[in-house]
């Protein structure tokens, strides 16, 4: 249903270009949870604003590459097609829906612009299609609710208003950018358990992006592993975690205290990766992660590795995993 | 039985809702309602709240930031709230913080030296020399090099400056540490690095932590006690283990029920929490989380539980606490 | 060997330490190619100090602040004169030039006595709040209130028309407004981690004003002072131009507008001059203290 190849997005600042997205192929199928999982600056928040032409120049301009989207490559269409598309067949939630919300507006209003903008109807069938709309993201009193400004509402309430905003218009693809982060551990549940639901029952797709792995363990079919602008490993789930492949993943993994559950072995020291994330404006040469890297070989400070497929849909893009070495 | 270096008994901090700047007050809000806690030396006491629980004002109230309404806190014997300015100034230097933002805790006009000269500079006194001599050492501990004793804080990544932040707090030899959210403004490997740091210092140092966090795997993974809080009281306090095996009060459980643990085999009976954190201004009558509570009935709403214990040294505040047939189970089939 | 690898550690250090500053000095250069105005600006205001310092040896007639020709009065614009002769044979742009001075004195001298006052009691408001803020910004609305010129017509009044008295005049108008300045600054300054933080450590009220409060209001107050130049010296040559400030026969650029009016509209030069000699210095300074702005703004959100 999407697949992106080769994509590279860079931006052109006075400190030089960051090479933020630098060649990454991903895929993600109808109605599936794809997981997009890495640290900050890893490139991950820039993959999704690339697929919707959010990227202002200047200073970042996507340079290279292929979305394909239900057949068309998206990188292909003009400004105002891209526009179209933004919002009805592929709509998009952030982190922080105290931004994304109009302050002056109140939350029935926005639901309703939105309802009225893609489902082409009129202002009345869209009052109640809002209310109809609040009640299947579980707002309680939804006439009340509707009445009320964002600020009124709490975090949850706000990112439940911003999901019914973005399903409000049916889309084939739903990308949410860290969407429970800024939110409690009780409330995060509860929306990612609304998202999996609401988008079922559409028959969505969603591209959910988190630096939290227990997130992707939740909620995820699949996830692709990124790092300083190159999707490292790709895999489903549970093969991830069952057999990580890629050292980078694999220390990612080590790293995280309760892993196996609150009750675990507590207070043994976590394994850590040595160094830090890369400068993008020169990154390192070769494999992007070879300075940090317990398998490095010299090979590694030369030859960039590719994605390669290295047992049934799990692709790893290393030069000691894929034998390239 | 070791002993208590710190004691917090019934803190409280209520602040004033005005109308407008001339009216007198009308409520309170009671972000801290009676709060009794203790860090035992050289062990880790995790805090645990969601937002708005009051967790990181009474982090505030404790280091008396802010003073408190009510209450007593007892530090290595002394009662806090009973000593003047010069004496409390003199306690400081045994209790330190580490706050949740690095990038805002340095002042970025200051190199490292001087941020770190500075406690010793404030405290004044006559082992001032002594204490200097002992920061180029400081800064190795927490894995910084003595060149960037000259640097500015806005050259460093987000987990070094959380180091400088830990070097600082150390500078005065702190016999306990008060770290709230240490970590939440970190990467997870950063975030590993710098809990590996904190166990070291805290073995070799002999020191004692109040871990505050709203995560629940680092503070399972750092505590020895811990103490849940909601809306302004603990609700449930006690060993780490016990509690994170058997949570005996209907928010922890809920709570823990809802933690993303990163297993996909990882099972767990879930709880969904309706409704949302009280207003703590008008907080509900009785016990505070009875209009969310699946359990609740009358008496929940018309009287206020008092902590009482279930287990060893195993503290909960509910009148129908421990398990039932409802309640969660934890099963792991499989480990990472 | 090892010397050599120590040397290139050295350096590479010196480097990834000096390297944001490079970073700014690209910023800046950036930001001048862009705005060609803040070029002028700074152009402008270099050239106005170059000239103010150097007014004696630059001026071709440089006793012509005192000195009478009568014989060659109100002679139009020629080689000897680029600005033409005053009423009393005196080369305007001589004294244009030494106009200057006075000019800039003024505005040094107001400028310096407000930001001694105003900021130290702007940053004791905001930061200690309660009564004392209260009290300082009532004293400090009670001077706003007097419009400048009224003051300095009282004093002059009361002590005689100087220089001297445009200055405190001025100056006693021109503090609250950096009062205002720092202590909303240091209302939002108060509120940061790193003053919580030092608090914690037991730094005095005091030291935490004058070492961490501070320092941070310097940029807005540098960009205001870089804008008030102008400013002050408009005022001032507003009371020159009423006849409060300099007398005659001091080269102020006012009180030879406001001789040179009387010649209008046949001998033009008279006026104009001077006039221009103003408004391009306070344009110069409105652009630098514009490129300032933009200069500390990105950098105060890294």
């Amino acid at each position: 249903m999407l697949k992106i190849e080769g994509l590279k997005t860079y931006f052109y600042t006075y400190k030089g270009v960051i090479k933020a997205v630098d060649g990454v192929d991903l895929e993600i199928g109808k109605g599936e949870i794809f997981g997009l999982v890495g640290e900050s600056g890893c490139g991950k928040s820039t993959v999704a604003l690339s697929i919707v032409r959010l990227v202002s120049w200047p200073p970042g301009k996507i340079v290279d590459g292929r979305i394909i989207f239900e057949g068309e490559d998206l990188l292909r269409k003009t400004d105002e097609e891209v526009r179209r598309i933004r919002g009805s067949k592929i709509s998009m939630i952030f982190q922080e829906p105290t931004t994304s919300l109009n302050p002056v507006l109140t939350i029935g209003d926005q639901i309703a612009e939105a309802i009225m903008l893609h489902q082409n109807t009129d202002r009345e069938t869209a009052k109640w299609r809002t209310l109809e709309t609040l009640n299947k993201v579980r707002i309680a009193d939804p006439k009340r609710v509707s009445k009320e400004y964002p600020h009124e509402l709490s975090g949850g309430m706000m990112q439940r208003a911003m999901i019914a905003i973005a399903l409000s218009c049916n889309p084939r693809l739903l990308i949410a950018d860290e969407p429970t982060t800024s939110l409690d551990v009780t409330i995060g549940f509860e929306i990612l358990q609304l998202i999996k639901e609401l988008v079922n029952s559409i028959g969505a797709s969603v591209m959910l992006i988190t630096h939290d792995l227990g997130i992707v363990a939740e909620a995820c079919d699949k996830v692709a592993v990124m790092y300083a602008g190159h999707m490292v490993e790709k895999s489903d789930v549970k093969r991830l975690f069952e057999n990580p492949r890629h050292p980078y993943t694999q220390g990612l993994l080590a790293s995280l205290p309760s892993k196996s559950g609150l009750a675990g072995e507590k207070k043994r020291l976590l394994h850590v990766i040595k160094g830090s994330v890369p400068d993008l404006i020169n990154p390192p040469q070769g494999c992007r992660f070879h300075p940090r890297c317990e398998s490095a070989k010299e090979l590694c400070k030369k030859n960039k590795p590719h994605l390669l497929e290295i047992e049934q849909g799990h692709y790893v893009s290393c030069l000691m995993c894929n034998g390239e070495g | 039985m070791p002993d208590a270096i710190l004691e917090v008994t019934n803190l409280k901090k209520y602040f004033p809702v005005k109308r407008s700047f001339f009216s007198r007050a009308v409520s309170y809000l009671r972000a801290v309602d009676g709060v009794d806690l203790t860090v035992d030396k050289g062990e880790t006491l995790g805090v645990v709240g969601e937002s708005g629980c009051g967790k990181t004002t009474l982090a505030r109230t404790i280091m008396r930031l802010v003073e408190p309404t009510g209450g007593d806190i007892c530090f290595e014997g002394r009662n806090l709230l009973k000593l003047d300015d010069d004496e409390m100034k003199r306690v400081r230097r045994n209790m330190q913080m580490v706050f949740q933002d690095p990038f805002s805790s340095l002042d970025p006009r200051m190199k490292v030296r001087d941020l770190l000269y500075e406690p010793i500079i404030a405290q004044g006194g006559d082992d001032k020399e002594a204490l200097k001599e002992r920061v180029p050492t400081l800064l190795g501990t927490v894995g910084l090099e003595q060149w960037h004793l000259d640097s500015f804080p806005h050259e460093f990544s987000g987990g070094q400056k959380q180091r400088i932040a830990i070097a600082r707090a150390l500078t005065l030899n702190p016999s306990l540490l008060i770290l709230d959210e240490p970590t939440s403004f970190l990467d997870v490997s950063v975030q590993a690095q710098i809990l590996n740091l904190l166990q070291k210092i805290q073995s070799d140092l002999k020191l004692s932590y109040m871990f505050i966090s709203h995560n629940l795997r680092v503070v399972a993974h750092m505590s020895d006690k811990v103490a849940i809080m909601y809306a302004g009281n603990i609700v449930e306090k006690g060993w780490a283990e016990d509690i994170f095996k058997a949570p005996s009060h209907p928010y922890t459980q809920a709570l823990f029920s809802a933690v993303p643990i990163p297993n996909p085999n990882y099972r767990r009976t879930r709880i969904t929490l309706r409704g949302e954190v009280p207003n703590l201004a008008n907080p509900p009558p009785g016990c505070k989380f009875n209009p969310r509570c699946l359990k609740a009935d009358k008496t929940c709403s018309q009287t206020v539980p008092m902590l009482t214990e279930v287990g060893t040294e195993h503290l909960v505040a509910c009148h129908y606490p421990g398990w039932s047939p409802n309640s969660v189970s934890f099963k792991m089939l499989s480990h990472s | 060997m090892k010397f050599l690898e120590a040397l290139g550690v050295k350096i590479e250090r010196w480097m990834r330490r000096r390297g944001p500053r490079i970073e700014e000095y690209n910023l800046i250069v950036d930001l001048l190619r862009k705005n060609p105005l803040s070029l002028a600006g700074i152009v402008i205001v270099l050239s106005l100090i170059l000239v103010a310092v150097f007014a004696p040896i630059i001026a071709p007639y440089p006793n012509d602040v005192t000195d009478v020709h009568l014989e060659k009065s109100l002679r139009p614009m020629s080689w000897q004169h680029p600005f033409g002769t005053d009423d009393m044979g005196r080369d305007i742009f001589s004294r244009v030039i030494l106009g200057s001075r006075i000019s800039l004195e003024i505005a040094i001298m107001v400028i310096a006595i407000s930001l001694a006052v105003g900021i130290p009691l702007g940053a004791i408001a905001g930061y200690m709040g309660g009564w004392i803020d209260e009290t300082i910004m009532r004293v400090t609305d009670m001077f706003l209130a007097f419009p400048s010129i009224l003051l300095a017509m009282a004093i002059a009044a009361a002590l005689g028309p100087s220089l001297t008295n445009t200055m405190i005049a001025i100056s006693l108008t021109w503090w609250p407004w950096y009062t205002r300045l720092v202590r909303g600054q240091a209302l939002s300054l108060r509120e940061r981690t790193f003053v919580e933080a030092a608090k914690a450590m037991g730094v005095s009220q005091k030291r935490i004003i004058f070492q961490h409060i501070l320092p941070h209001t310097f940029s807005s107050v540098i960009v205001q002072i870089s804008m008030d130049v102008g400013y002050v010296i408009i005022t001032a040559a507003g009371l020159g131009f009423v006849g409060l400030g300099a007398q005659p026969p001091a080269p102020e650029w006012g009180l030879m507008i406001s001789i040179g009016r009387t010649f209008m509209p046949q001998w033009w030069w008279y006026a104009t001059f001077p006039g221009l000699a103003i408004m391009i210095v306070v344009l110069g300074f409105n652009f630098l203290g514009d490129a300032l702005r933009d200069i500390m703004d990105p950098r105060l959100r890294r």
